[in-house]
């Protein structure tokens, strides 16, 4: 019995031309977007060789800038990678600064770029609720579930059936979709996807289906609660824009409330007092060596050695304070960034958001490991460099930066946490749904 | 018979309590979107401020210093210039009515530093900002103003007031009945209209108006009158882009059998409007207009400069030659820099055509026209980050001209003419004491234009000017989308 009631829901879906009208959204619009986003990173490859090659030609003794990777998963899973530091400039007199480009496309922020975590977080999400909206209230109202109940068919068989039929005809479109980026992907000459990046590809595949099967329950659940499927469609509706507008944009705000850190005009501020602290250090100092100068009567290469001890010594202290208040205020934001991502949690677009993020590699996470990486890389590249140029010094050979992005393993450690809210979510409703549909009304 | 349809459409409407949630789902969105774009505001502006005192801060950083020797003769003194200016910024203030439609505003808002003092006049480099400055939390999840909330849920609302208003009774049976009356198939199509438009038209008005009212007492926005014109011809504008989406939604109901089917392809149509148009329109001008990125541009102007320092360097050769953007060659500075501005130039022209291009591809949606209507009206549209650059571009040019002034001057001054006799030497290092504090005073007076820059804004008929374009389509996008709804309904079938 149980197969047929989820035959008949699958066909039902099926053979209608709601299943061709999410088939052929879900793959024009992928395939669409997999085929604009390999374009767009073969070109941001481009760019960054011709960038390394350009720095290299730049670098000197006293400056050098490094550049990251793009990564082959971040075109299709934006994350932050469009706002996250993707070259550092390295120099002897300050800390570490992301190097700024500015973007020529005002386009692009009145109308910002669809990528495949928009597709599927907001496309695939309002297809599964337009989906599940009329499962039960739709039979509702057309009296079948009425003539269904009358007969010898128990409640929750009918509600397995649903689910696992409606289910299977929603995500049929949407693999298919996600399949034919797949297919673009690898089809384009010019993108080599690693063995890791098809399994993290692989792993969101899995969330998008957990993600589906999410609002799928939801929808299924509002639909045994209404006795018309188009107040039904309007409360998912007003459900489905909580989760993907209010909760995630609340969340920022409440984190700031609940983990106060100086504002970026504040920061700027206790760096230029540190600054001004400093140089009045140094005028003291320079003071103090000119009159030992004069009123020794040095000589000049000895005064000269003086002096740039000061500024040696003025230079580095500089730096060093200027890291550890930038070091410091990062680990701040961090720590702010990951409350607001632990409250944007409530809701199962950010959940699915941030675990794609995270396992494409571009969430706030990477981007820390990268910029601690180069940290590291100034240490080992200025060792031993004097801060001030003396002319004459031959310019050694130094080592070149090479940055791994975090592991699969790794990074999927990191996405496990709003894979499981999900899946929480998912077995929530899914009782839910059983529940209420058990004791609802038939008409 | 019209007004008869109407009000059972609208009561029908609020006995399903569909207005009802109608109602609370914008006014949640708005009045949390307003909130927190309010709190934001108000923050970006005591961060412009601040830094703004800051900068007033470093003036006091530009100080003397004498060297004395042991019979009292200063030998020394200065500071260092070129750190302090590296600091000075520009900075702009947010608008007010950023915090309905934050459009373009960002971009505008970065501050503009003078680079390297050493490069003087119309060559001054600015840099822009710092990527680190910019707040990740916002980057994942973007913030969500009256505009978002406008074009993408109230449009989506529409849809699905609109999907189940003639399939609906199609499938119920009523809809062969009706017809089958006195109601003529055109009584019908206005009648849904009113009954359906006024039901949701009215818990959107009535949210926005109560949020508009709650950023009214806020107290870090003083709206003018001016202010308040835009957001009564932006509420109306609103209006008119939920009557396009709702005639939509009509004609696709009218052509469907199921209900279930028609909000389908309303959907589809939603994505192919909302999506797909604007970032084809981009795409596809990129694809004609090709514009080689920052970084090429970057790397042929180095060459450029590089290729220009090595002539020079054969032609005179100076001994120490270090390659680096016309450091180390005073004399071939001038070619270099008109070199590099015709580089500059010729992209910006490339640029702009591109931009035209793609704003003109984009104008196929109405959700387009929408979003330049609205952001033009808010004052952080494309037409206003226009106006930004240029005002910027003067006021760079009026600093720079300030600076070697100054310079000029400060080496000529008359504390600098007559020095007294080196015998003796107090008179010597009390002339000295004050050329020195003459030319830092005249440095200090150098960054008063700098900290007193306000910026204008287009007015009012300015931007009614500018987006008059978008005004106009989306009232063709009205007439067209009526004409459809109007052909659908008097050829659809009855059951």
């Amino acid at each position: 019995m149980l197969r047929t009631i989820i035959g008949k829901e699958f066909l039902e879906k099926l053979l209608t031309l709601r299943f061709a009208m999410a088939l052929i959204l879900s793959v024009g619009l992928v395939a669409v977007s997999a085929f604009v986003l390999s374009n767009d990173y073969t070109h941001e490859l481009k760019d960054y060789n011709t960038r390394v090659q350009f720095h290299n030609e730049i670098a000197s003794e006293t400056m050098v800038i490094v550049d990251r990777k793009p990564l082959p998963l971040a075109t299709m899973f934006h994350g932050i990678a469009k706002d996250s530091a993707s070259s550092m400039r390295l120099s002897t007199d300050t800390y570490p600064e992301s190097e700024e480009t500015i973007d020529d496309n005002p386009l692009s922020v009145l109308f910002p770029t669809v990528d495949l975590t928009f597709i599927i977080g907001v496309v695939m999400s309002l297809l599964a609720i337009l989906f599940a909206y009329d499962a039960v209230s739709g039979e509702r109202e057309a009296g079948t579930l009425a003539l269904i109940s009358s007969n010898p068919v128990k409640r929750p068989m009918l509600i397995f059936g649903k689910w696992i039929g409606g289910y299977l005809s929603l995500i049929l479109p949407c693999c298919l979709g996600l399949l034919t980026g797949a297919i673009v992907v690898s089809f384009h000459p010019m993108i080599q996807f690693t063995g890791a990046d098809w399994g993290a590809f692989a792993l969101i595949f899995l969330g998008v289906l957990l993600y589906l099967s999410c609002f799928f329950a939801l929808g299924i659940l509002v639909s045994a609660l209404t006795s018309r499927s188009s107040t039904a469609v309007l409360a998912l509706l007003f459900i489905w824009a909580l989760s993907v507008f209010i909760v995630p944009n609340v969340s920022p705000s409440m984190a700031k409330a609940l983990y106060r850190i100086p504002s970026f005009a504040a920061q700027a501020r206790s760096m230029n007092l540190a600054v001004i602290e400093l140089e009045q250090q140094r005028r003291e100092e320079h003071t103090e060596k000119a009159l030992e100068v004069i009123n020794n009567r040095l000589w000049w290469d000895d005064s000269g050695r003086l002096m740039r001890e000061v500024e040696e010594r003025f230079i580095n202290a500089k730096r060093d304070r200027l890291s550890k208040l930038t070091s410091d205020y990062r680990r701040k934001l961090l720590k702010q960034e990951q409350i607001s991502a632990g409250i944007a949690s409530i809701s199962p677009y950010a959940c699915f958001t941030l675990f794609a993020a995270r396992l494409a590699g571009t969430d706030l996470g990477s981007e820390d490991k990268f910029i601690a990486a180069t940290e590291r890389y100034y240490n080992e590249y200025f060792e031993g460099t004097s801060v001030v140029f003396a002319p004459g010094n031959p310019r050694e050979e130094k080592p070149a930066f090479s940055h791994n992005e975090p592991a699969l393993g790794d990074r999927l450690r990191s996405g496990i946490a709003p894979l499981s809210i999900l899946l929480l979510f998912t077995a929530l409703f899914l009782i839910g749904g059983y529940v209420i549909f058990l004791r609802s009304g038939v008409k | 018979m019209i007004w008869l349809i109407a009000k059972k459409e609208f009561h029908d409407n609020w006995i399903s309590h569909k207005i009802t949630i109608a109602f609370v789902l914008c006014i949640v969105l708005l009045m949390v979107s307003l909130l927190l774009a309010l709190k934001d505001y108000s923050e970006r502006l005591s961060s412009y401020s601040l830094s703004r005192s800051e900068d007033a801060l470093f003036l006091d950083r530009i100080a003397t210093y004498t060297i004395v020797d042991k019979e009292g003769i200063a030998t020394q003194g200065g500071s260092n210039i070129g750190d302090m200016i590296d600091t000075i910024g520009i900075y702009r203030r947010s608008v007010e009515l950023s915090v309905l439609a934050r459009g373009l505003d960002d971009r505008m808002n970065r501050p503009i530093r003078f680079l390297d003092i050493r490069k003087l006049g119309p060559q001054a480099e600015i840099s822009v900002g710092n990527k680190q400055e910019r707040n990740k939390l916002l980057a994942l999840f973007p913030p969500v103003d009256f505009l978002f909330i406008t074009k993408v849920m109230v449009s989506l609302l529409t849809i699905l007031f609109a999907f189940s208003a003639i399939a609906g009774e199609r499938e119920t049976g009523t809809l062969k009945l009706m017809l089958s009356n006195s109601v003529s198939r055109g009584q019908l199509l206005l009648g849904k209209f009113l009954g359906g438009y006024a039901s949701l038209a009215a818990p959107f008005l009535v949210a926005v108006l109560i949020a508009v009212l709650l950023a009214a007492f806020s107290p870090s926005v003083a709206l003018g009158s001016a202010g308040w014109l835009r957001i009564a011809l932006m509420i109306l504008v609103s209006l008119v882009y939920i009557a396009v989406f709702f005639f939509i939604g009509i004609a696709v109901s009218a052509l469907t059998r199921r209900s279930a089917t028609a909000v389908l392809l309303l959907l589809a149509i939603w994505i192919v409007l909302a999506l797909v148009v604007p970032n084809v329109g981009w795409l596809v001008a990129k694809q004609i207009v090709v514009v080689p990125s920052e970084q090429q541009i970057d790397t042929e102007k180095f060459k450029t400069a590089r290729q220009i320092e090595d002539e020079t360097e054969k032609k005179h050769p100076s001994g120490s030659y270090m390659p680096g953007y016309g450091q180390y060659h005073v004399e071939a500075q001038s070619e270099i820099n008109q070199a590099l501005k015709a580089i500059e130039e010729r992209y910006e022209v490339l640029r702009q055509k591109r931009l035209s291009l793609s704003r003109l591809l984009t104008r196929f949606s109405p959700v387009s026209s929408y979003v330049y209507s609205i952001v033009g009206l808010a004052q952080t549209g494309i037409e206003d980050e226009v106006k930004y650059h240029s005002f910027m571009k003067q006021s760079q040019i009026r600093i720079a001209d300030e600076v070697e002034r100054v310079f000029s001057t400060a080496f000529s001054s008359e504390f600098r003419q007559n020095p007294p006799p080196r015998e003796d030497p107090h008179a010597y290092h009390a002339w000295r004491v004050k050329g020195d504090e003459a030319m830092y005073d005249s440095f200090r007076k150098m960054y008063i234009p700098v900290l007193s820059l306000t910026f204008e804004k287009l007015s009012l008929s300015e931007t009614l000017s500018a987006i008059r374009l978008d005004l106009l389509l989306l009232l063709v996008w009205i007439g067209l989308t009526f004409v459809s709804a109007t052909l659908a309904v008097m050829n659809c079938k009855v059951r």
